[in-house]
């Protein structure tokens, strides 16, 4: 046969438009499954103390919460229940407020005239309020279904070995930034949807959007458009990717760039879909040969919904600290900085030999978690930053033995004598301790 | 190490994100070669999304960083072999696939070669389709069936002059 025409046979088949939301989900789903796998060691005692303290709270409830207050917003609701914690209400924009987004409860009342409220088959999107720390933009979103959701959706009420403390919705969307000219600066997108359902029709969440150390990479689309397919370099003995990232640095130069984020800056979200798991109905699945599971069903919302938000920054709680913590290869941690929510850190590692895995620690040497699933950015809520100390280590030498001793049942015992800090502080490949 | 190994590798240590980009980069391969099964949008979609997940929880078997395709393509093979085992449907190709019309390539001629593939018994199709249309070497193809690479020539061998029985000859160099 022909390679052209063959090669035209495949690229004939058409691609469904909904094929990212589907590997959307099964990513989302893994990453859930991954996450509740991780957080369970660690949360095991307080599951344990909330048992027994509130069980009827927290493994009774069959439905919806009935018609819960919201008092205030959502920010101060929910900013101590998900990822995104700290006190996201502090300096918070109200972009609606919570009339105006419970407005299409009552179909006479028509969508309100407001620009972050949004209607589309059915389901009113309102971004209530947002806060920017340079670390990430936090959005309060409320969704407003003129038909009931199905209570499925809410892992908190349906099921008995959930444990996180928040329901999760895959937000499906896009998001671009652009200067104030209007010129676009990257594309990336929002996170997980994480808070509650307030009644049947109703549920406030938190998104975040991380914006601290934004490279430019092209879209698979555009590298694509732009001649570049992967499978064009997997026909010798090994896949050529060299020769496949200096075709893509040839075609988009900017490959890799760090990109900085103005102070003043446009926001614009476009939401396609909403995707929950139904927890009370599953459908069979083969996995291999006679091998079944049940997985959950999918709920699917699908339309447009599209808001743009205009962005400024005040620097006043924002300290970026050159700490050039380098070796002689100038490898190492560059700056770390701390904003009002959250602390990030910029390194320059080397690319060919190993990977590697930064964790950092509070002045009391415990570990800053992650925000979300994807940010690379520490929450700081709670802690004492007085002193933040950053590690660099082996990522294969921290995932399999180093953090380990931190997840251990016995770390508060061991914590007596030597700090998560002061542990790694044996095992890093860098590491700096910073004073805010 | 380059870009794509280095994905490869730290999704082999379990992390999601990597391993999502490197399903972006295969996802259209992935679609395609389901839809060449089940020519249906949603039975198509069903299987990727089986294989991503399948695909994930199996990864720390991936042996070798550069067969990541190979190894995907084998999981995929399986998800869909599972597909027609529990749906009883008989795997053929049909129109359904072929929606395109701009193409230097006729629609007669596209449903030609699909349906003389489709008249192929499975290990013959299978492999045509791997070479062919994914584009594997017979290494790769005998990695993803389990089979010898003697007899993934003898299956190409054997299904190249089947399908000259279907096609016309300007189809062949």
């Amino acid at each position: 046969m022909r390679r052209e025409i063959e090669n035209e046979f495949m690229e004939e088949i058409p691609v469904s438009d909904r094929l990212d939301a589907v590997i959307g989900t099964s990513i989302n789903k893994i990453k859930l499954q991954k996450r509740r796998k991780t957080i369970s060691n660690t949360a095991l005692t307080i599951c344990l103390t909330i048992a027994v303290a509130g069980s009827a709270f927290c493994f009774t409830h069959t439905s919806f919460a009935e018609n819960l207050p919201i008092v205030g917003f959502i920010f101060r609701n929910l900013q101590n229940q998900t990822n995104y914690r700290g006190n996201l209400d502090d300096n918070v924009t109200i972009l609606a407020e919570p009339e105006e987004a419970a407005a299409s409860k009552n179909a006479e009342d028509g969508i309100p005239d407001n620009p972050y409220i949004t209607e589309c088959n059915g389901l009113t999107i309102s971004i209530t309020e947002a806060v920017y720390d340079r670390g990430g933009l936090y959005l309060g979103i409320r969704l407003q279904n003129e038909k009931t959701f199905p209570a499925g959706l809410s892992g908190k009420n349906n099921m008995e070995d959930y444990i996180l403390s928040y329901d999760m919705l895959n937000l499906i969307n896009d998001v671009t930034i652009k200067d104030e000219n209007g010129e676009i600066l990257v594309k990336t997108f929002a996170e997980n949807l994480e808070g509650n359902f307030t009644d049947e029709n109703t549920f406030i969440g938190i998104s975040q959007i991380d914006l601290s150390q934004l490279k430019y990479y092209p879209a698979p689309e555009e590298i694509e458009a732009a001649g570049i397919l992967v499978d064009d370099y997997m026909t010798g003995e090994n896949f050529d990717d060299k020769k496949y990232w200096a075709d893509i640095k040839k075609s988009f130069p900017r490959t890799g760039e760090k990109i900085e984020i103005p102070d003043h800056f446009i926001c614009e979200l476009k939401i396609t879909g909403i995707i929950g798991e139904d927890f009370l109905n599953t459908s069979t699945k083969t996995i291999t040969g006679e091998d079944k599971i049940e997985v959950y069903d999918k709920v699917v919302y699908e339309g447009n919904w599209e808001y743009t938000l205009d962005v400024s920054f005040d620097e006043k709680d924002c300290t970026v600290k050159e700490v050039n913590a380098l070796d002689s290869d100038g490898y190492g941690i560059v700056t770390v900085t701390k904003s009002k929510y959250s602390v990030w850190v910029e390194t320059n590692l080397p690319s060919s030999d190993a990977d590697y895995f930064t964790v950092v620690c509070d002045a009391d040497g415990d570990l800053l978690e992650q925000q979300g699933y994807l940010a690379e950015t520490y929450s700081t809520a709670g802690r004492d930053l007085s002193k933040i100390s950053v590690f660099v280590c082996d990522y294969d030498k921290y995932m399999d033995e180093l953090k380990g001793y931190y997840y251990s049942s016995d770390y508060e015992t061991k914590k007596a004598d030597k700090t998560f800090a002061e542990y790694l502080s044996e095992h890093a490949e860098y590491q700096a301790e910073i004073e805010f | 190490m380059d870009e794509i190994q280095s994905l490869v590798k730290k999704a082999r240590r379990g992390n999601v994100n990597a391993y999502g980009e490197l399903i972006e980069h295969h996802k259209k391969y992935l679609y395609r070669t389901a839809m060449l099964y089940t020519k249906n949008e949603q039975d198509a979609l069903d299987v990727v999304s089986e294989c991503v997940l399948k695909g994930f929880k199996n990864i720390r078997k991936l042996k070798k960083d550069e067969y990541f395709k190979t190894w995907l393509t084998k999981i995929l093979l399986n998800v869909i072999s599972d597909f027609y085992k529990k749906s009883e449907i008989p795997m053929t190709i049909d129109e359904a696939v072929i929606v395109n019309t701009e193409s230097s390539i006729s629609r007669e001629e596209c449903l030609d070669l699909y349906q003389a593939i489709d008249a192929l018994s499975h290990p013959y199709k299978t492999v045509i389709i791997l070479k062919y249309f994914s584009d594997l070497k017979l290494s790769e193809i005998a990695d993803a069936m389990n089979i010898p690479q003697g007899s993934v020539s003898a299956y190409l061998s054997r299904a190249k002059t089947e399908l000259k029985n279907y096609l016309k000859e300007d189809y062949y160099a």
